[in-house]
Formats: structure tokens, C-alpha cells, sequence
């Protein structure tokens, strides 16, 4: 009778470790992230116009363009990304999506790729007007999610 | 009182009548009568109503002198419903009209109860109550002459009134054809399906400067230490490389490099440089006068000696990623080894050292920082190095007596991005002491006797200083991938026979 108690105690506990892998937490660098990097994009709304913009690169480089435009709802993808970034720099926000993980372990992203979405955010950045520090700030706080993301 | 009501009634009258009219006669000449109640038999279509256009519902009848709706007005609304669902962005007022028979108060009270239950039965229908507004108006706003049979039914009405409505796009005027010539269907645009780029072995994937720049030593990294990191903008799928030029300018000399690395897949560099220095040391060119008007081959030429080598370098990366690992303190580490071959052997040993060509080998641990928008490295060099090996290595004492035994130096480099492709630092390069103290050797001649002969203080003059080591700051910019320029400004300190050797840096990286 025990042993079956544990069995399906521990499959409960699996299954709630699941759920909480199932979507995405906050990263944790080293020398950690500028509390006032969320201040330093626009608040959530500058966040948000970032992501814009990072879209809008995106959707101009051939090398990447077609990834997002085959596996993605770019509406959706925006409006997650907005929550994720928010929530890697110290804001107070629910992200809902997957985790990067889930999300990009079929895609088969390279390096390159990887790399030419991080030259987008940086032209994102400035195509905004959001200093290469706070830009930094983002893409440190990003950083860790990189080999979730690159399984090529 | 009584005149004045009649007046503006009156007036009410002949505005809406002539505003009704404008309706009808507007939509008439529509094909489709977009915004009119249909011909019998025809859906109504409500796709051309614009704000201020109104709708009588002449079919919406109730039963004698009550607000509920003929058999006939439910079928016509289920009609208006279906068309007021087809345009989600226009609001209706639901207006209703009775003829002049019955009290003013009475007739305004069954306006409003009928245009309520029109209102009621659209509702149900599916149009929300936030898109309609009833308004019972009585008798107050005539149609039609109500002494009249006829004019009373016209009086007797349900308008419904555009009050809200997205502007419906204009129509360009079309060109007067002369003969009217079926319109071509324009072609469905094809569906273009990006596809990945093919690109190979060939890769440029890396993020801007994380490749580093050109090194003295020809391997990839900051201008004298090598890095970590693999030159060239390659990622893990694929090669790059590159050329790199260098010249600096320094009291006692001037340095030209000129050589290449190429990085395959971010985790292996072969590397080669090749070096002149043209020294400018007046004591060692009295020296090189001396030993010529003695026949003796020392290596070098009065004014013009020069000072060649070659390097060749492989580097491997061994763990950690320099750039993406924000979350752990593990650097890029890689190991490097490279062969030294100075080319002038006469003047090394004239300098002091024990050997003109050697290896060298080292271990180099690379980070950004990006919470600072810095990239810090530190290298060990296992090496017997005189001046990175332009003045050989190892030393030679008066007696003969050569040792050539490697140690470990330290290095580092430290790079502040100020944006994405220019970086700011400095640089330091711990040197060895093989030669201090040591004077300059011709042929086993003690050069004291030469130095004593000139006299005045100079016994010391050609006696080589403690060699310093190496400090420089830097400004790098790369305008794109392609290029990158470095200028930095050198503090060498003791050279040979020559103290305080500052000047500047300049070099450039061409990548493919």
C-alpha cells in the first residue's frame, strides 16, 4: 500500500515539476540585471515597441525571416516575447508561453541564426533609441536561454 | 406659443422630409441601393450606409394601436438584423413616428414602446443594445400630410438612423474608357516562401568584435595577447578568417606585422605572422659602425638594422562560451601554441640571446561581462621570450654561458564596449628579464673597451636595460563585419639599449 502511495505521490510531484517547466522563469546571471533596465527601454510599453521593432529586423533578414514566418504566429510571438523580456529584467509579469526549450526544441536553430536574431535586438535597440548598456542589460539577462534555443 | 410650435414643426417637417428625400434620391442611383430598404424579394444591405443616412422601415408594422410586431415587421427585422451583423461598425437609432390622430402625450408614449420593442426583437436577433438607441418621437415629426389616409400611412413609421459608422473608402473616379473593355483579372500574386540561405562551410554567423581582432603573434585576440576566442566571425558551423596589418612607431624602432588566422568552427585557429623591426638605437649603429670598420659581421648595418621573424600559431578551444554564458562564471578557455623563428641570428646573439627560434605555449580564459558591456581575458605564456622573441630568446652571459629556461607570464586584456562595434581598453604583457644587465656582444669583444674608449659616461651606454613589460590602451572599431582598425598608443618602456619607449599603434583586421 505504501510503496503505490510514493509511486503516485511521486508521479504527482512529476507531474507538477512539468508544469512548472513548462513555461519560462527568470534567468539568473552572474553579476545579475540593472534594476532599472525596464525604466531604461520605456517601461512596458517601450518594451513592447522594442519587440516591435525586433520583429521588424527580423522580418527583413533573409537568413532568419522564413524560421519565424514558418513556425510562428508573429502576433503571438510578440506578444510573449514582450511578457518574456519583462519578466528576465525584473518585471512584475506572467509570461504564458512555453519554455524556450519547448518552444525552439524542433526548430533546429544554429548559431548563425541565433546570433542574427541577437544583431536584430541590437538594431532594435537602436532603431529605438535604447542605449547599448541598457540594450546590454537585455540581452544579459537573455544570454542564458541561449543554448535552450540553439540545438543545432 | 401654439404658432410658434406649429412653425418648428413645420420646419422639423419639411427638413427631415427633404432630408429623407436626399436619402432616397442619394442611394437611387446606387446599383445596389446600399443603404435602402430592398426591392421585394432582395436582402437588405446596409454595406453603403455612411453616418446621417437613414432608413424608413416601412414594412415594420404593429398591431392597432399596440407596440407589438406584425407577423410581416419579424420577418423584415430578421432581414435589418442579418444586415446590421454584416456591418459590426455602424450605430443605429431606432426612431419612431406616428401619425397626428390621438394626444400629443399618448402618440409620444406609443412611439417610444414600439421603438423599444423593434429595438427588443433586433436584440434578440444578436445586435447588441450598445449599437442601438430608441427614440420615440410621436407625432412631432411628420412625413406626409396627416388629414390624408395616404399621408397618415407614410407618418406612420420605424427609421432606423446611422448615428456612428466607419467612413466607407472612396472609390478612385474611374478613366472615361473609350470602349469599355473587360477588366483583366490581375494575376494572384505568387506566394513567395523564404527559404534558407545556402551558404556552406562559409560562415560570418559571430557577433560583432567577439571574434577579437589581430595579434602581434598573428592568433586572434586583443594586439598583443591572444584570446580565447577563435578569430574570424565563424560560428560552430562553419570557417572564417582573415588578414591583419599592424605598424607601430616607437623611439628605439618601427614594427610592421603583417599575417592572417583562419578559425574553423569556432574551436580551432591556425595562425601566422610575419615581423620587421628596423631599430633606431644610435648606440648600437656606433656599435654596427665599429664592427664594420673591424670586419666584423655582427648582423647588423650602421643606421639600418632590422630585425625579422616569423610565427606560426595554432590555438583550440577547449570549454566554456565567451559571450552567452551570462549565467556562470566558466570562461571560454583555449590553449595556443606557437613557433618562433627570428631570421636575423647574427643580431640576436649580438643582443644577448641564447637562441634565435623557440616555442612558446598558452592557456587563455575569456568573458563579456555584458551587465558592463566588458570583456575581460587573462593568459598565461609559458615562454623564454626576449621582447615577444624580436630579440630572441634566453640570454648568453660575457662567458658564453647560455640558459634558456621558459617561465610562466601573465597577460591580460581588458575591452569596454562603449556600443557594438567599438571597444575601448587596455593591455598588459608581463616580460622576462633574460637580457637585463647584459651589454651588447660583438664577437665575444667586451665591449667595455669600446664603451671606455668614447669615454665621458658612457661605460653604461650599451648595456641593455631591464626589459619592461608591456602596457598599451586601445581604441577598436569595426565599422562592419569586414574591417576592424585599432589604434593604441604603446607603453614598451626599456628596449635594449633604449629607455622609454612610448608611441603609437596602429592596425587593421580584414575578415572574409
Amino acid at each position: 500500500m505504501k510503496p503505490i502511495k510514493s509511486l503516485i505521490a511521486a508521479t504527482l510531484m512529476c507531474a507538477c515539476m512539468q508544469t512548472a517547466h513548462a513555461t519560462e522563469q527568470k534567468t539568473h546571471p552572474i553579476l545579475g540585471v540593472s534594476a532599472e533596465s525596464i525604466a531604461a527601454f520605456g517601461g512596458p510599453a517601450g518594451v513592447h515597441n522594442w519587440v516591435e521593432s525586433l520583429f521588424y529586423y527580423i522580418m527583413l533578414d533573409n537568413r532568419i525571416n522564413w524560421i519565424f514566418k514558418e513556425f510562428g504566429n508573429v502576433e503571438r510571438q510578440i506578444m510573449l516575447n514582450t511578457q518574456l523580456e519583462q519578466l528576465v529584467l525584473g518585471g512584475a509579469i506572467e509570461y504564458q508561453g512555453a519554455s524556450m526549450a519547448a518552444a525552439h526544441a524542433d526548430l533546429g536553430i544554429t548559431m548563425p541564426q541565433f546570433n542574427a536574431v541577437v544583431e536584430a535586438a541590437y538594431n532594435a535597440c537602436e532603431r529605438n533609441n535604447i542605449s547599448y548598456y541598457a540594450c546590454n542589460q537585455l540581452v544579459n539577462a537573455l544570454a542564458p536561454f541561449t543554448f535552450d534555443i540553439v540545438t543545432r | 406659443m401654439n404658432n410658434k410650435r406649429r412653425t418648428s414643426r413645420i420646419a422639423a417637417a419639411v427638413l427631415i422630409a427633404a432630408g429623407f428625400a436626399f436619402a432616397q434620391t442619394g442611394h437611387a442611383d446606387a446599383a445596389s441601393s446600399t443603404c435602402a430598404l430592398p426591392a421585394p424579394g432582395q436582402a437588405v444591405d446596409f454595406s453603403g450606409c455612411a453616418i446621417g443616412d437613414s432608413v424608413v422601415l416601412y414594412g415594420i408594422t404593429f398591431e392597432f394601436d399596440k407596440s407589438t410586431l406584425t407577423v410581416d415587421a419579424k420577418k423584415l427585422l430578421d432581414q435589418v438584423a442579418e444586415a446590421l451583423t454584416g456591418r459590426p461598425d455602424i450605430k443605429v437609432e431606432i426612431a419612431g413616428h406616428t401619425d397626428s390622430r390621438g394626444s400629443d402625450a399618448y402618440n409620444q408614449r406609443l412611439s417610444e414602446a414600439r421603438t423599444l420593442s423593434v429595438m427588443d426583437y433586433l436584440s434578440g436577433r444578436g445586435i447588441d443594445t450598445s449599437r442601438m438607441r430608441a427614440a420615440g418621437y410621436g407625432e412631432t415629426q411628420p412625413v406626409a400630410d396627416n388629414a390624408t389616409d395616404e399621408g397618415r400611412e407614410l407618418n406612420r413609421r420605424v427609421e432606423l438612423r446611422v448615428t456612428e459608422a466607419q467612413p466607407i473608402p472612396t472609390p478612385a473616379p474611374a478613366p472615361v474608357a473609350v470602349a469599355p473593355a473587360p477588366a483583366p483579372t490581375p494575376a494572384p500574386a505568387p506566394a513567395l516562401a523564404a527559404t534558407p540561405i545556402p551558404s556552406g562551410l562559409y560562415d560570418d554567423g559571430k557577433v560583432f568584435l567577439t571574434g577579437g581582432v589581430f595579434t602581434v603573434d598573428g592568433a586572434g585576440g586583443g594586439g598583443a595577447v591572444p584570446w580565447a576566442t577563435i578569430s574570424g566571425y565563424e560560428t560552430r558551423d562553419g570557417i572564417n578568417g582573415g588578414v591583419g596589418f599592424t605598424y607601430a612607431n616607437l623611439p628605439a624602432l618601427q614594427l610592421t606585422v603583417i599575417g592572417g588566422a583562419v578559425g574553423f568552427f569556432d574551436r580551432f585557429e591556425l595562425s601566422y605572422a610575419q615581423h620587421d623591426l628596423s631599430l633606431n638605437l644610435s648606440n648600437l649603429d656606433t656599435v654596427a659602425l665599429a664592427a664594420e670598420s673591424a670586419g666584423l659581421d655582427i648582423g647588423t648595418d650602421p643606421w639600418n638594422s632590422t630585425l625579422k621573424m616569423e610565427v606560426l600559431g595554432a590555438k583550440l578551444r577547449v570549454l566554456g562560451d565567451a559571450v552567452y554564458t551570462s549565467d556562470s562564471w566558466i570562461p571560454q578557455v583555449a590553449i595556443g601554441g606557437l613557433w618562433k623563428e627570428n631570421s636575423s641570428e647574427e643580431l640576436v646573439h649580438t643582443l644577448g640571446a641564447a637562441e634565435n627560434q623557440d616555442w612558446e605555449a598558452y592557456i587563455a580564459a575569456t568573458k563579456v561581462f555584458f551587465r558592463y558591456s566588458t570583456l575581460v581575458n587573462i593568459t598565461a605564456r609559458y615562454t623564454s621570450a626576449n621582447q615577444i622573441g624580436l630579440t630572441g630568446f634566453g640570454s648568453c652571459d660575457d662567458n658564453g654561458n647560455c640558459e634558456n629556461e621558459k617561465e610562466v607570464r601573465v597577460e591580460a586584456s581588458v575591452a569596454h564596449l562603449v556600443a557594438k562595434n567599438t571597444a575601448i581598453g587596455f593591455e598588459y604583457q608581463q616580460h622576462g628579464g633574460n637580457l637585463d644587465g647584459r651589454s651588447v656582444n660583438i664577437g665575444d669583444i667586451d665591449l667595455s673597451a669600446l664603451t671606455s674608449i668614447l669615454g665621458g659616461g658612457t661605460e653604461d651606454s650599451l648595456t641593455q636595460k631591464e626589459e619592461s613589460d608591456w602596457w598599451d590602451i586601445f581604441f577598436a572599431y569595426a565599422p562592419n563585419k569586414k574591417l576592424s582598425f585599432v589604434v593604441a598608443y604603446l607603453m614598451l618602456g626599456n628596449i635594449s639599449v633604449s629607455p622609454d619607449n612610448n608611441g603609437f599603434y596602429f592596425s587593421t583586421h580584414l575578415t572574409f
